[in-house]
């Protein structure tokens, strides 16, 4: 049919069923043939890093982008844990993004290679604290590069919360009854509670502890609303008072802070938790010199600083904090020298007997 | 019973129905032009920054054009797979029938993050194929046959062979039978069948993340997003965009094809 | 098939191989059935088989950090069965009931509007089924939030129900709990219970109720007799579509089922990955299939072999 006669058709309706279905379905195939966009076709050369899809805006690596005219390739993925297991299994990545205390379990799959800092114009002045955190280093040799850090403490919403000092047991507090909230994650509700049990160590606890912390855990079970999966849940429900305190993580309070939410990070008197997660090296990286550009793209303060302000991210490079002015700290409520942090804060830890502080965890939960 | 209470009662409830399947969805589009990041009453203000910032965001628009691409071969293929079985297990008697029927159930069964690791296995250690949309689509069509086949043995179970036999009889080729005669009789079956494949892949998440290469589909990347609660608002002017673009998209077509009623006293389905 | 020898054209030179060739094409509907079956069996058999034996073999061994010890034991299955497993017979039996409320929830109403779409709705019916999936191509996870906004705290039905007078404080129980779940589910999984049943009711030979009004039944007998049983095949399809996969879901009762909201498959996930269990992870799956398998036995079985056996004949 030529095309002004299906033109001429289309408008009088003229043209029967079948034609059109023929055309959807000829419609449907170039549809599904086509490549996604140019961009796509352009990038499949660039370095392969797998994390959050969050990540995906240049402002994170500007040199990179700079140097190679686009972004990496960005797989992305929802779950620390997942995204390891797709790695094991066979899916090949220049770099992903965990937190520290997960490279032990990437190590122990023998995952990673060494990244040799000395290719990295940034690592210099990385806060020290952060260049030795525990297992991210073996044998001397560095297997993390810490990019972003932050801190994990009560949320809590002052006008609809009175409490006399700052403290974990906030939320085991009874007078909040069905308020309240911890992170559905094993690996840091349950510290939290050992933490308010007074463990020795809240990441490598003693069966007698444990059992400690169960009974905690099966107190503080009927106060709260839910357990949260995501900052996401956790920030919609203090912004609309349906909770009124919940663990979660400093980058919480500026967005909550952002829409006028009233809105209070705890200093608890127990200590702070502090995290930091950042990148590895994957063992077979086919494009390893890109790697290392886009590893260094993220260290420098150009990115750090859009890191903070955009973010509310700590970043790892002493050199974006020399770069940030008074204000632009006081509004993401960073300290001038995180040192402080770092040296009072209790920074979380890979936990040994994972299985079975999930499986206590589950037994909590499920009320079993 | 009055048959004309029931008939209002029954439209009554169709509408509720109706009203109880949008109402949520309708949300979408209105938190969409809120002046807020979070969904939540009450209303702040009327902004279109979300939907700036949706086509700002280049990846959220790749990731939905894949996930289109993916749920479109996803139905076609698994349909056609799913038709053919279902002829094949409601028109003739053999022995094992069960058995067969069971087996191509399974799919459903199984929990997709299993499934999912295995695929990925077997594709990357066993076959060493590299992942990409083409891997998704393999692993949505393992879960979708078994939705096309149940689907369309509901409509083809008790088929009058008589029809087929007559149309053989008169001359045509079995070729031409099925298109004229099965095809035609099988339409909302098949219809159903691609509505359903197509939803199930177009929102499909943990298969798709295990089996995925470098681009994501829009539930992988969404889901993602949850970190960063400010850019879910994005995801909700894109949600509201799909909404509303199939809702135009339909209501064209249906007005498309009365005038071709009209025009040519077409029948219906 | 038909007349065998009927449209075999005569009397070609060299046709007689391709004719006996139809000939006996035709006279095997046995491989016919075959012929149609086999890309869907060929799927399954290259797809499901290997990650099926990957994931029972997987359950006969143990893992130690990150080391897999193939040598085969039962002490996965033995736990399963153990005092230490009571967390696990647990869940499997909570995700069970919670998957069966949904399905009932969801198949019940869902009947329904399926009728008033096969018989109450005259034209434009394909127009009708496409509404009924469109609201199921926005992301899951946005309506599970837009749900959120509705039950919640500060939600639609709640300052509805402030603004108007009826309460002064708002409702805690209408989310985070099974029944929220339900009526998530029952949202989420309405289109995959109105398309079968639609589809079986559809084809329902209209003379047949014609006749039955003609006897002198009215539409309750009508229903009964006629409707319902030709629709069987629909209904079943639409309850073991939502029930089959429900029971592994976990994501919607971990997201509106509060802190009672777990469910074996979270379980499931978790022993893949952070708990690095695989082994148990595979025998929990096995156990829980074996229990969907057996639940859904009993259902069919109850349903009626005799009536079983003539769709299925």
């Amino acid at each position: 049919m030529q095309k002004s006669e299906f033109l001429d058709r289309l408008q009088e309706g003229k043209l029967s069923r079948r034609q059109v279905h023929k055309i959807l379905i000829g419609a449907g195939m170039a549809l599904t043939t086509m490549p996604i966009t140019r961009r796509a076709a352009q990038a499949a050369d660039e370095a392969i890093y797998f994390t959050w899809s969050g990540y995906d805006d240049p402002g994170f690596f500007p040199a990179y982008v700079k140097k190679h005219g686009g972004n990496p390739q960005m797989p992305v993925f929802a779950d620390s844990e997942e995204a390891r297991t797709k790695v094991q299994n066979g899916f090949v990545v220049d770099i992903d993004h965990p937190c520290s205390t997960d490279v032990k379990r990437w190590t122990d799959a023998n995952l990673l290679q060494a990244i040799d800092t000395s290719r990295l114009t940034g690592w210099g002045t990385v806060f020290p604290q952060l260049k030795s955190l525990q297992n991210t280093q073996i044998d001397g040799k560095q297997f993390f590069i810490p990019i972003d850090w932050g801190n994990t403490s009560i949320l809590y919403r002052p006008d609809l919360v009175d409490i006399k000092e700052e403290s974990w047991t906030l939320l085991w507090d009874e007078r909040y009854k069905g308020k309240l909230s911890v992170a559905a994650d094993g690996t840091s509700s349950v510290p939290l509670a050992g933490i308010v049990a007074g463990a020795k160590n809240p990441f490598d606890m003693t069966e007698a502890e444990v059992a400690q912390v169960k009974e905690l855990l099966v107190k503080q079970k009927p106060l709260l609303r839910f357990y949260w999966d995501s900052n996401s849940t956790v920030e919609q429900a203090l912004a609309s008072g349906e909770l009124v305190a919940s663990d979660g993580w400093n980058s919480s309070v500026v967005a909550l802070q952002g829409q006028g939410v009233p809105i209070k990070f705890m200093n608890p008197k127990e200590g702070i938790m502090s995290y930091c997660c950042g990148l590895v090296l994957t063992k077979n990286a086919p494009h390893l010199d890109k790697a290392y550009d886009l590893m260094d793209a993220m260290l420098q303060p150009e990115a750090g600083k859009w890191l903070v302000t955009a973010m509310g991210y700590g970043h790892s490079n002493k050199a974006t904090f020399d770069a940030l002015s008074d204000d632009e700290l006081k509004a993401v409520n960073l300290p001038r020298d995180p040192t402080v942090f770092f040296e009072k804060s209790i920074f979380q830890q890979y936990i040994p007997n994972t299985d079975v502080i999930q499986k206590m965890f589950e037994e909590v939960k499920a009320g079993a | 019973m009055h048959s004309k209470a029931i008939s209002r009662l029954l439209t009554a409830f169709a509408l509720a129905y109706l009203a109880f399947l949008y109402i949520p969805v309708l949300l979408l589009p209105l938190f969409s032009f809120n002046d807020n990041i979070y969904i939540t009453f009450p209303l702040k203000g009327f902004t279109l920054k979300w939907y700036e910032a949706m086509v700002a965001a280049q990846p959220l628009i790749d990731s939905l054009v894949a996930s289109v691409q993916v749920g479109f071969a996803v139905s076609v293929v698994s349909t056609v797979i799913g038709m053919l079985a279902a002829m094949g297990l409601t028109r003739y008697q053999f022995p094992g029938k069960g058995l067969i029927t069971s087996t191509i159930m399974l799919p459903l069964v199984i929990p997709y993050i299993i499934l999912g690791i295995s695929l990925l296995s077997l594709a990357r250690q066993v076959l060493d194929i590299d992942l990409s949309l083409w891997t998704i689509v393999a692993a949505h069509v393992l879960v979708c046959v078994p939705l096309s086949m149940l689907v369309l043995i509901a409509r083809m179970e008790g088929f009058d062979k008589s029809l087929e036999e007559a149309s053989l009889d008169l001359g045509e080729g079995a070729w031409r039978t099925f298109w004229r005669v099965t095809f035609p009789l099988a339409v909302p079956g098949i219809v159903s069948s691609f509505l359903l494949c197509f939803s199930t892949s177009f929102d499909e998440f943990v298969l798709a993340f295990f089996l995925s290469g470098n681009q994501p589909t829009l539930p992988i990347y969404m889901y993602s997003l949850l970190r960063f609660p400010a850019k879910v608002a994005g995801a909700l002017a894109l949600a509201s965009c799909i909404l509303m673009g199939s809702i135009i998209l339909i209501v064209f077509a249906e007005w498309y094809r009365r005038r071709g009623i009209q025009s040519q006293q077409e029948g219906l389905i | 098939m038909a007349a065998t020898g009927a449209i075999d054209s005569g009397g070609r030179p060299g046709a007689s191989g391709w004719d006996s060739l139809r000939r006996f094409w035709r006279r095997r509907p046995g491989l016919r059935a075959l012929v149609l079956l086999s890309p869907a069996l060929i799927i399954l058999l290259v797809m499901m088989v290997a990650p099926l034996l990957l994931t029972v073999a997987l359950s006969f061994a143990t893992q130690n950090g990150f080391q897999i010890d193939r040598t085969p034991t039962l002490a996965n299955y033995a736990m399963l069965f153990s005092p230490e497993g009571n967390l696990y017979r647990i869940l499997i039996v909570k995700s069970l009931w919670v998957s069966f409320t949904a399905t009932v929830a969801v198949v019940v109403l869902a009947y329904p509007m399926a009728y008033y779409l096969a018989f109450r709705v005259h034209r434009r019916k394909l127009l009708w089924i496409i509404l009924i999936t469109v609201p199921f191509w926005t992301s899951y996870l946005l309506r599970v939030f837009a749900w959120k906004v509705i039950l919640g705290f500060n939600g639609a039905i709640n300052s509805g129900l402030i603004w108007t007078g009826v309460i002064d404080k708002p409702l805690e129980f209408l989310l985070y709990n099974p029944t929220a779940v339900t009526i998530t589910l029952a949202h989420a999984w309405a289109a995959y219970a109105i398309l079968p049943i639609y589809v079986s009711l559809e084809k329902i030979d209209r003379s047949l109720l014609e006749a039955a009004t003609d006897l002198g039944d009215g539409p309750l007998r009508r229903f009964l007799r006629i409707t319902l049983p030709l629709s069987l095949p629909g209904t079943i399809a639409a309850t073991l579509l939502v029930f089959i996969p429900t029971v592994g879901d976990y994501l919607t009762p971990s997201l509106v089922g509060g802190t009672s909201g777990i469910m074996v498959g979270n379980s499931i996930a978790t022993l893949y990955g952070k708990a690095n269990n695989g082994p148990m992870g595979a025998a929990l799956s096995i156990a829980m299939m074996l229990a969907i398998t057996l639940v859904v036995c009993a259902f069919l079985v109850l349903i009626g072999p005799k009536r079983l056996r003539r769709q299925a004949g």
